[in-house]
């Protein structure tokens, strides 16, 4: 072979290595190769919810690195009781997470957020103080909100969800038929203030009605929103999110009298912000000071009701140690009148390591401590300098059944 | 759920036992063909000789011989003969029909882009379906282009060797090894980047070339010189900052190198090599800056060495090549760790032919082939013709079947023609004029060639059958149950409401389960298994009934079945029943069929046998299967349809007879 021959094949050569080589150093290596299983839904953060008829509480338990072996237990304290009970509804696995929608009355509606292979949700009802639960199904999966579901007085129940589309949908008591409250697009558009780009809540009121919150694109303004009675929906307010953030989500609404109680969440701008609001009557909402979330941090756990029956409570963690925050705003006074703009947080004593979720139940506060399957509950009493008084229980977890 | 298996893991005895069967009954085919070759080879000496005897000629023939072989290309020849050939018997370990995958080519891809882990799942799922076939498969295809290069004749037989080399290397490299690792992090020289096979590609390339490409010593400085900028730009690559080879230790974990010696020292292997190993990584993690500079030094050193010895020979040459044995034996020992232990090892890692390589064209270069002494056919063995002078008994060659047997066309054909003293011309057979020791390279060929064909016929039939082998499904299940008599009777009712009963069922055969319509793992799962199987079956499901019963004592009404069955996409599948009823009704069935239903606290799913029942068109229980999902890997679930659907076949025909 020639020399020249020799050259351009060790021309050749050499550029087929040099493609080799600038492909492997521009390449980024993927993550590992997921299972065909699709994939649970978030887990929704830690919520309970404290109304006339009792307080309940959802926690994450187990091995929370593992989704499969990661459960979501409801635990019920009945009014005037002391103790949280294990409440979840049996039937259907929750690795998915598990949202629950308590009345006034205390009548529960849960729902199990799809998981692994189960691509749809399933519900489960009781009336206050029921022992049994009745199954129930909705039509689609539900979205991965605390507030997600709700229950109302007279035992309808709204839901809002993500698949197939999503949307709002309300059955009657008995939960058989389901007809379509609206859609996200429905929702868009009703005011110029809030670009919904998703619904995020939903409560239903004293009268019936259903209030939903939103998610608001581009804006600073609260998206809480009131069924009107002509049909369509009202945007409540409205009422601005301190701290000009890009963005507001509804975290937390629930109902009350005179309108419903919200936590809304601002972001973008100098940070993330947290707002209780309260609807004062008329329409008019009235927000809290608003509670910057420090760089590192994040928001863990909600809390409303307790206090005058309308105090949202927030457990906030860093994402990088142990350190825990409580802080409470409690609502208007006596439940009546709005509570004005500028209702202060109150920062309550440091929480014992590991709090993973709180409950406001009247002047008292409740931490939750999980460590695998076993749930430590302390108490903080009105005006105590130290958590105190902490009960222990191991739950039953089914730890290898969903593998 | 209870019963819950996992996959068949390494050394599954089930698969292990499939792997045996074909590696024995692929055997007997090569045994078989060995001696058809071996008696035809004596069955040609004997002729020979006798006609050679009859003829008063001297015996055996042998043609004068050709241009040698140049001596590079036969010790890459030989070497990577050899090392096909170990590397053959290396699948013969037992567990690589099932450890092959998990074991060494997904963690081979874990960290490498996702169009290679894409390319890598394609090839794998060959493996993963079929693991018996391919592994035995792979052994005979190794050995077979092993056994071609270290006997195949010169000529097309031999470079034909060296392109097979260089097709099978490049699928084991790109398939089986995720190119080496190149596209992931922590890729170095020292562990095997950019993956051996591909030396093995580079010898198959190199043994492919014709004759004349070894004259010379070009061939020879190009080999050296593309080993000196690999070197170099393997030097590169480990000094390269932020890669974790400067650190033995790192953040109280052992750095990437002592990191991967760790973990080599942990694979199962006799213990000396063990301590050393192990030794190493200690000495590493305490003077990891000192170690990688000595490689990076001498990596780079010896890549400037070989580009300079290209040029100026042996004298550079020779002690650079010398010290680069050393340093790959090193390497070898006591980084790679010999590369085969731990009972899925595939071959001896990437220094071995590295070392060849470059020993390859050191050779090239030190020793140059002659050139060719006929003109056309330069190195071929030589064929003289015969003519007039030519005394007959003088023992000259007369090898005209080896000219037409080795591809050149030098010499006389086929039947040739021999004359003597001006006498009239006499026909020879071809077989008379063939050179003996030709001929019995040739069988040997043929041979290998065959046991090459041994192996890649199943391959290549594992290849387009997309089913996997129904023996996954039994290593995880064990095999079907065969049961008799009447299978017990129910009445339940339909998504609709309609009122079944099994008895409504005779005439086909029923594929009887229990299903949780709100299962997050295996029902799902198990149903999309009846759905596969439903498909396998073709114009027979028209005879069968799939019928899932209920199997949750909460979510058991017609809503959550029909949730299922779209979930599920069984809702248009005409032959699909699902049932339910009360809890009474449904507690008698799952009491009846041995499937207990039980409720979990705490969030936990319900938990229930996962069994398969089939029932011939007489209602008479024909198998019980256990249906246990395992991994529920794509192999798994495909071969659980395949073999639930070859048992509704053979149940179809049991009761056809009947």
């Amino acid at each position: 072979m020639s020399r020249r021959t020799w050259v351009v094949v060790g021309a050749a050569l050499a550029v087929i290595v040099l493609g080799i080589v600038l492909v492997a150093v521009t390449s980024t290596p993927s993550p590992p190769d997921a299972t065909g299983a699709p994939s649970a839904g978030t887990v929704p953060a830690a919520a309970s919810t404290t109304a006339v008829g009792g307080s309940q509480v959802v926690v994450a338990m187990g091995h929370l690195d593992d989704p499969s072996n990661t459960f979501s237990e409801l635990f019920d304290r009945s009014a005037g009781s002391t103790t949280w009970v294990l409440a979840t509804p049996p039937g259907v696995a929750d690795n998915g997470g598990l949202v629950v929608g308590a009345a006034p009355t205390g009548a529960q509606t849960a729902g199990f957020l799809p998981s692994a292979n189960l691509t749809f949700s399933v519900l489960a009802q009781r009336s206050a103080a029921a022992a049994s639960w009745t199954p129930g199904i909705v039509p689609g999966a539900l979205a991965a909100e605390p507030d997600g579901l709700t229950t109302g007085s007279g035992g309808q129940v709204a839901a809002v969800l993500a698949r197939p589309a999503p949307e709002v949908v309300t059955a009657g008591p008995g939960i058989t038929t389901w007809r379509r409250l609206t859609t996200v697009a429905g929702l868009d558009g009703t005011s110029s203030r809030c670009a919904v780009d998703r619904v995020t809540a939903v409560a239903i009121s004293a009268a019936g009605t259903p209030d939903l919150g939103a998610g608001c694109a581009g804006s600073a303004t609260a998206g809480i929103f009131a069924a009107a009675p002509s049909g369509g929906w009202t945007l409540l307010g409205p009422l601005a999110i301190p701290g000009a953030p890009s963005a507001t989500q509804v975290l937390r609404l629930q109902a009350g009298t005179p309108g419903p109680t919200a936590l809304v969440e601002g972001t973008g701008g100098p940070g993330t912000t947290l707002v209780a609001v309260w609807d004062a009557g008329g329409s008019e909402l009235s927000g809290s000071v608003p509670l910057a979330v420090p760089t590192g941090w994040s928001l863990l756990a909600t809390s409303v009701g307790g206090g005058d029956g309308r105090a949202v409570t927030v457990l906030l963690g860093s994402a990088t140690g142990p350190q825990r925050r409580i802080e409470i705003a409690d609502g208007p006074a006596g439940g009546t009148g709005a509570g004005g703009p500028g209702a202060q947080w109150t920062v309550l004593p440091a929480p014992p390591p590991g709090t993973s979720a709180v409950a406001t139940v009247g002047a008292e506060s409740d931490a939750f401590v999980v460590s695998g399957n076993r749930l430590t509950v302390w108490s903080l009493a009105p005006g105590a300098a130290r958590w105190s008084a902490p009960s222990q229980q191991t739950v039953p977890l089914q730890y290898g059944s969903s593998s | 759920m209870t019963g819950m298996g996992g996959p068949p893991g390494p050394g599954n005895a089930s698969i292990v036992a499939e792997f045996r069967h074909a590696l024995a009954w692929q055997g007997a085919l090569v045994l078989v063909l060995v001696v058809v070759l071996f008696v035809g080879w004596n069955q040609l000496r004997s002729m020979q000789y006798r006609r050679a005897v009859a003829r008063g000629e001297p015996f055996p023939h042998v043609t004068a011989p050709g241009t040698p072989e140049p001596t590079a290309r036969r010790f890459l020849r030989i070497a990577f003969g050899i090392l096909w050939t170990f590397d053959g018997l290396l699948q013969l370990q037992s567990g690589m029909p099932t450890g092959l995958v998990g074991g060494v080519i997904k963690p081979a891809a874990a960290t490498s882009p996702g169009w290679v882990q894409h390319l890598v799942d394609s090839g794998v799922t060959v493996w993963a379906n079929h693991p018996a076939t391919a592994a035995a498969s792979t052994v005979w295809i190794q050995l077979g282009i092993g056994l071609l290069l270290l006997v195949g004749p010169r000529g097309w037989w031999s470079r034909g060797a060296g392109l097979a080399s260089v097709g099978w290397g490049l699928v084991v490299w790109s398939v089986g090894n995720a190119f080496g690792g190149i596209f992931a992090p922590g890729a170095t020289v020292l562990f095997g980047a950019p993956g051996a096979v591909l030396f093995y590609v580079v010898a198959g390339a190199l043994v492919t070339l014709p004759d004349r490409a070894w004259e010379g010593p070009q061939l020879g400085r190009l080999v050296l010189r593309a080993v000196g900028v690999f070197l170099l730009g393997a030097a590169l690559l480990q000094a390269w900052p932020g890669r974790g080879f400067w650190q033995g230790t790192a953040h109280g974990a052992p750095g990437t190198l002592a990191a991967m010696v760790a973990q080599m020292a942990q694979t199962a292997q006799p213990a000396p090599f063990h301590s050393l190993v192990a030794s190493f990584a200690s000495f590493d993690r305490a003077h990891g800056w000192g170690v990688n500079l000595f490689a990076v030094v001498a990596l780079a050193g010896l890549g400037a060495a070989l580009l300079v010895g290209a040029r100026v020979g042996r004298r550079v040459l020779r002690p650079t090549v010398i010290v680069l044995g050393v340093l790959c034996v090193a390497d070898w020992v006591l980084i790679e760790d010999f590369g085969f232990w731990g009972g899925v090892g595939t071959d001896p890692n990437s220094m071995l032919p590295l070392l060849f390589v470059a020993v390859g064209g050191y050779l090239a270069v030190t020793v140059p082939a002659a050139a060719a002494a006929t003109a056309g056919i330069p190195g071929e063995d030589t064929v003289v013709p015969l003519t007039a002078a030519t005394p007959v008994g003088s023992g000259v060659p007369v090898g005209a079947g080896v000219a037409a047997a080795s591809g050149s066309t030098g010499g006389a054909g086929p039947g040739s023609t021999r004359t003597s003293g001006g006498a009239a011309p006499e026909r020879r057979s071809w077989w008379e004029g063939l050179d003996t020791r030709h001929a019995g390279r040739l069988a040997a060929a043929v041979g290998a060639l065959g046991i090459l064909l041994v192996g890649i016929a199943p391959m290549a039939a594992a290849a387009v059958n997309g089913t996997a082998d129904p023996q996954i499904a039994e290593a995880v299940d064990g095999a079907p149950n065969v049961a008799s008599g009447p299978a017990p009777g129910f009445t339940l009712t339909d998504v609709q409401g309609h009122s079944v009963s099994l008895a409504s069922l005779r005439g086909s055969t029923v594929v009887l389960t229990f299903l949780d319509p709100v299962c997050t793992t295996d029902c799902p799962i198990i149903a999309q298994e009846l759905k596969a199987t439903n498909g396998l079956l073709g114009t027979d499901a028209a005879h069968v009934r799939f019928v899932a019963v209920v199997a949750n004592p909460v979510y058991r009404s017609a809503a959550y079945m029909a949730a299922f069955d779209r979930q599920e996409g069984l809702d248009t599948q005409a032959n699909w029943t699902y049932l339910t009823g009360s809890l009474a009704d449904l507690t008698s069935v799952w009491d009846t069929y041995g499937v207990s239903v039980v409720t979990a606290p705490a969030g936990g799913m319900v938990v229930h046998a996962d069994i398969v029942y089939v029932i011939d068109a007489h209602g008479t229980l024909r198998r019980i299967i256990n249906a246990d999902t395992g991994s529920a890997t794509s192999s798994v679930r495909s071969s659980f349809s395949g073999l639930l659907a070859s048992q509704v076949t053979q149940v179809q025909d049991e009761a056809g007879r009947t």
